[in-house]
């Protein structure tokens, strides 16, 4: 299910959560014109974080994407901290919570390489368009290669509307 | 020179070859990365791109908010007709 965008980042946003976008939101964020079907942040694993994560999104029944119905899942901060990267479908579309990235970098070590967007009446964090290309040329995976492509096209184009 | 001496420094010659082998082949898979990489970059819309460019990131955000909608629409859209299908076949 795709993500809602319009509702998701602001319940984030206003529970006071520390996350960075990026993916394929981020893409379409710097012009990217490929559809996405998850939205992935990138979120601080620091305790007060974890908490309002977790009080964030319960109200929205999060659950393990592909894993079968009627497992004992509790999404609480018990969870997240045991956990890392989590592939969750919840009422707000599927999102995937990530503690880190491919090269094992996390919030803090890419918070420098975020900017600030303003979108549905909040304001929130997404990875800049030459980091993006970086982790997902990191990631390595044949299936990012269109992706990358695209987006090495969408720095060219942005350098050249700079000059 | 020693017999121990000359096997240490053998092994060390092997080591270095294994070690200079794994980062030729590394080096190869990332020109080759690079190059269907370049290559695809000869297939990407650019007119698209530059569309997308004139736009805020919150208007590009919106636009994408309504194409996923959209597609939301057509998916159940689709999954009614296969259901119909299915129900008069039976």
């Amino acid at each position: 299910m795709s993500p809602d965008l319009e509702r998701l980042l602001p319940i984030l946003v206003r529970a006071g959560a520390e996350f960075i976008v990026i993916g394929g939101v981020a893409a379409t964020i710097h012009g990217s014109a490929r559809a996405t079907y998850d939205v992935d942040l990138l979120y601080s694993r620091s305790e007060r974080n974890i908490q309002i994560l977790s009080d964030a999104l319960a109200p929205h029944r999060p659950y393990l994407r592909e894993a079968p119905p009627g497992l004992p899942f509790g999404w609480d901060a018990k969870t997240i901290h045991s956990g890392l990267n989590f592939t969750l479908s919840t009422e707000l579309g599927d999102i995937d919570l990530l503690g880190e990235v491919a090269a094992g970098e996390t919030y803090s070590d890419l918070l420098p390489h975020s900017f600030e967007v303003e979108a549905f009446g909040v304001r929130f964090k997404c990875l800049d368009l030459p980091t993006l290309i970086r982790i997902k040329e990191a990631a390595g995976r044949p299936k990012d290669r269109e992706a990358v492509a695209e987006l090495r096209v969408l720095l060219e184009e942005s350098q050249k509307k700079e000059i | 020179m020693p017999l121990v001496l000359a096997s240490a420094v053998d092994a060390i010659h092997a080591w270095l070859h294994v070690a200079r082998c794994d980062m030729l082949a590394a080096m190869k898979a990332t020109a080759a990365e690079e190059v269907i990489v370049r290559d695809l970059m000869h297939d990407i819309d650019r007119s698209l791109l530059r569309e997308n460019l004139k736009l805020t990131p919150e208007q590009r955000l919106v636009k994408f908010a309504s194409f996923m909608r959209f597609v939301g629409e057509l998916r159940r859209a689709g999954e009614n007709v296969r259901r119909n299908a299915k129900t008069q076949t039976l």
